[in-house]
């Protein structure tokens, strides 16, 4: 989530200065903001402590933090408010306390509220409100939806948005005379199932309804698909004089299915479907209100009554919690008042009880904390805080080793059997274009399937490899590859091993026993184990290779070493593989003759380059007295 | 009769005639992690690549319909083969949030290791000590640093008392052997329905040795895996009692310590089948 840094600061004030205004007020009245620390140490703050921060970045005179709320804390933390609480807890400072006062209604406007489906919708709010003033926004509140990530669009929909990214509601604005209504002129809002049928929506995408979708309809037609997207007819336009708006609660599981089917993720469904608590709710249309009247209003401009249709209303639990059990499962050494400074910091109110063993803490669970829910999450909470990195690594007693799983050792065994023999290994890719067992969603039309055999990968790998044999300075491709196969029955681990050399091809394959049988018995008694080495890879180049051979005699006694020195340096780093293939006397003299490979990493070499270093090396061995290249 | 050679430049000795071949090096990476964690007592233990929805997700705390279930995107097969009702223990319910469960258990390809950890679990009483090394897939678009299908290694210890500094302990111990350096462990909050507390663990660079480089990308740290303290759902599902034993759980990718270790810079190269990769090693 995108997070403006002049956001936060506008909750992190002084303590002394309980001025009972949101946050969106106390800004406009200039409310004087709590010394934040610097965004890059505020990052680092939330890094060890909370959350991930991908970027900071210096957007105008603001810097965006973008956070990567953990999935776990999307219930609390997908809100400025939310990442506020959390950095005034690491802060160890007091939050800033927050006071809705409401106002009372100027209008019997109502809206008539009617859940069909309060297990999918626990809580709807909505109110009227009449004369509204549709136009531009503040240049404050549109510059911290620009730093959010958010694109202004007139007051009405700004404020709905601001709310949303303020305190983690999300809400929606009708025009309210767009909506059918009973005789009183009070508007319907009805939660159903859609029971199929369409609706164009806000973004002018039209989207067909599951039975099962979740909508907001009025008496005649749907008018919203429930905490995704609002539709195009009942759309806030400059022409609006009369609004709805709406602040609900609906089922996590419903919302993401939704969202799934219609391959549509929303701020409003990403929020829902982590779950948020209803209480939310209120705040948000108390705040949405307020900032109404406050920049969209004129002197006619009437709030209705607020509808609450307030279905599972979450109780207040607590959670049991002991030092004990924190020191037992972080490792730590915390007595209890540390525990005790912890929870205070974190900002829970607790209750002390004398139990046999010490002291237990009977921690309130704050409504929006969805996700403490056992002890361990608070013993998270506490961890987190007192810091991961004052606990101390503590290696475990040694303990004497079980057998390892039979076929990883025999895999292994087989392994090492066949690269005893001269044959390496090789892996491949499991899907294919053809098999057995078939993948619902393949990542590409020619990988459908899961791979029934080896052979065919091994089949593959020696052409490709032959091609590479010269630099590789090999003559015989030998490979082999352990792996799982999947047949209708069950999947089998197998072993393939595969030759190419002038001869042709010659590939079998195995299961993992009869290749266990066949190799590792056959090498009884000789225990040549593969060292292990310091390696670096070497990038492989993109480039072809050139291939020369040269032969020259030189006099009896000079080793090949000394030519290949020769041609080595007159080569350079284009020369990647080199090999004496024939030896032989005439006279007083020896012939060495080699196959040379050349390759560069940045560039295919031409004829002419390779040939330019032959003519090279070929000057530089004639010029040694006695030596001369065929 | 030995010789010298040269293989993409490299010199090295080898026996003309009968020359070793090469294990691949993810093959030698998942045998000297097993080997090193050997010592500490844990074994190796395995699972089949094709799972269960049951074993993937339901019984490590990743229920349908939940959210979560996106940090893994699966490969899910085409026919329900074996089509098999889950059985749920439900005498404890730690997770408050599945309001259903599936009822069949769907078979997908394995987008973890962690499977195999559960199934030990239902199988075998505490103390356990095991790693699962295995391939794993994940739907996901390929590019240097993603592939579509990967090894992993988790590990798991339960008994009566290990906690999470025992977590920083062994991982520390692990990697100081693994590279060949003092290793220092950083852990930062992190999220993983499987275990509560859930860490995100960083390494000191085993390059530059904190100091900054451009392997850790100047941080002097080096973010290598996932790990947490087993959540009690976990254990409670497979059958052991969370009030009495408790204990760590971590994984990582085999790819990624490869490519850490030996520099590779494309993780696609592993499975080309190409010996100007493997012959190197």
């Amino acid at each position: 989530m995108k997070v403006s840094y002049n956001w936060l600061k506008y909750y992190l004030k002084n303590h002394s200065e309980k001025t009972g205004l949101p946050a969106a007020r106390a800004a406009q009245a200039g409310g004087k903001p709590y010394k934040l620390p610097a965004p890059d140490k505020l990052a680092e703050l939330l890094i060890f402590n909370a959350f991930e921060v991908e970027s900071v970045e210096k957007v105008g005179n603001d810097h965006v933090l973008d956070i990567d709320v953990l999935p776990n804390r999307a219930h609390d933390c997908l809100s400025h408010k939310g990442i506020a609480r959390e950095i005034v807890r690491l802060l160890g400072k007091p939050i800033y306390p927050e006071k809705f006062v409401g106002h009372p209604a100027t209008s019997k406007k109502e809206v008539y509220v009617d859940v069909k489906e309060p297990g999918l919708c626990p809580r709807y709010m909505g109110v009227v409100i009449e004369g509204v003033k549709v136009g531009e926004s503040p240049a404050w509140i549109k510059e911290l939806l620009l730093s959010a990530g958010q694109r202004p669009k007139n007051n009405i929909v700004d404020i709905t948005n601001f709310v949303m990214l303020e305190i983690g509601q999300p809400l929606h604005a009708f025009d309210a005379d767009k909506l059918a209504k009973d005789e009183k002129g009070n508007p319907t809002i009805i939660v159903r199932k859609s029971g199929g049928g369409e609706i164009t929506l806000l973004d002018g995408k039209k989207v067909s309804l599951g039975q099962e979708t979740l909508v907001i309809a009025d008496q005649l037609q749907v008018i919203a698909i429930a905490g995704v997207m609002g539709g195009k007819s009942t759309e806030i336009s400059g022409s609006t004089r009369n609004i709805i708006i709406e602040s609900a609660n609906f089922e996590p599981g419903q919302v993401r299915k939704t969202s799934r089917a219609l391959a549509m993720r929303t701020d409003a469904s990403t929020r829902f479907e982590q779950g948020i608590t209803p209480e939310f709710a209120k705040e948000g249309i108390l705040l949405a209100i307020e900032m109404v009247l406050k920049y969209a209003s004129d002197k006619n401009t009437k709030v209705g009554l607020i509808s609450d249709k307030y279905h599972r209303k979450p109780l207040p639990y607590n959670l049991k919690i002991s030092t004990t059990n924190v020191n037992k499962l972080l490792g730590t050494k915390l007595k209890d008042r540390d525990t005790e400074k912890l929870l205070r910091q974190l900002d829970f109110t607790y209750e002390k009880k004398s139990i046999k063993s010490g002291i237990e803490y009977l921690v309130a669970v704050p409504s929006e904390r969805l996700d403490l829910t056992i002890k361990e999450d608070l013993i998270e909470e506490i961890g987190r805080v007192y810091g991961y990195r004052n606990i101390k690594a503590i290696k475990p007693k040694i303990k004497k080793k079980l057998s390892n799983d039979e076929k990883f050792d025999k895999a292994n065994k087989v392994r090492e059997a066949l690269a005893r023999e001269g044959f390496s290994e090789i892996m491949t890719y499991a899907f294919i274009n053809k098999g057995e067992i078939e993948l619902e969603n393949p990542i590409a039309e020619d990988k459908k399937f899961l791979r029934n055999n080896l052979k065919d990968g091994i089949t593959e790998a020696l052409v490709s490899n032959m091609r590479n044999a010269p630099l590789l300075g090999i003559t015989d491709i030998k490979i082999f590859e352990i792996g799982t196969v999947f047949k209708k029955e069950a999947e089998e681990i197998k072993v393939a091993v595969g030759i190419a050399n002038k001869k042709g091809n010659d590939i079998n394959e195995y299961t993992l026993d009869e290749a266990h049988d066949k190799f590792v018995k056959s090498i009884s008694g000789k225990t040549k184990t593969i060292k292990k080495k310091e390696v670096r890879y070497k990038h492989i180049s993109p480039y072809p290779f050139a291939l020369r051979d040269i032969a020259v005699f030189v006099p009896k006694g000079i080793k090949n070493d000394a030519v290949l020195k020769i041609i080595e340096k007159e080569s350079g780093l284009l020369l990647v593989q080199k090999k004496l293939f024939d030896v032989f006397e005439k006279g007083d003299k020896v012939s060495y003759a080699f196959n040379l490979v050349f390759q560069s990493h940045e560039k295919t070499l031409s004829d002419d380059e390779v040939n330019k270093i032959m003519m090279g090396i070929t000057k530089k061995l004639n010029g040694k007295t006695g030596w001369q290249v065929r | 009769m030995k010789k010298k050679v040269v293989v993409n430049g490299t010199k090295k000795t080898e026996e003309i005639g009968n020359s070793l071949g090469h294990l691949h090096p993810l093959t030698q990476v998942i045998n000297e992690t097993a080997a090193i964690f050997g010592e500490l007592g844990f074994s190796v233990a395995s699972g089949p690549e094709i799972e269960t929805e049951h074993y993937n997700f339901d019984v490590l705390n990743i229920p349908a319909n939940h959210p979560s279930r996106d940090m893994w995107d699966t490969f899910w097969l085409r026919e329900t083969y074996n089509l098999q009702p889950t059985t749920y223990k439900k005498e404890q319910n730690y997770n408050s949030f599945s309001s259903e469960s599936s009822v069949v258990s769907r078979k997908l390809l394995r987008t973890h290791t962690s499977p195999v950890q559960a199934r030990y679990m239902e199988s075998h009483k505490p103390p356990i000590r095991i790693i699962s090394p295995g391939k794993v897939f994940r739907y996901e678009a390929t590019d240097a640093t993603h592939e579509a299908q990967f090894y992993q290694i988790e590990g798991l210890m339960i008994d009566e008392t290990t906690t999470l500094a025992h977590l920083k302990g062994t991982l520390e111990f692990f990697f100081t052997k693994f590279f060949g350096k003092k290793i220092s462990i950083r852990l930062r909050p992190s999220y993983f329905p499987f275990v509560e507390p859930g860490v995100e663990v960083d390494v000191s660079c085993f390059k530059c040795g904190g100091e900054g480089c451009s392997i850790c990308k100047q941080s002097g740290f080096i973010e290598i895996m996932g790990a947490g303290m087993v959540h009690p759902y976990v254990l409670n599902q497979a059958g052991i009692d969370p009030l009495k034993y408790q204990g760590f759980a971590f994984g990582t990718g085999v790819d990624r310590l490869a490519m850490l270790k030996y520099a590779v810079d494309d993780v696609r190269l592993f499975y080309h089948g190409d010996l100007r990769l493997v012959n190197q090693f």
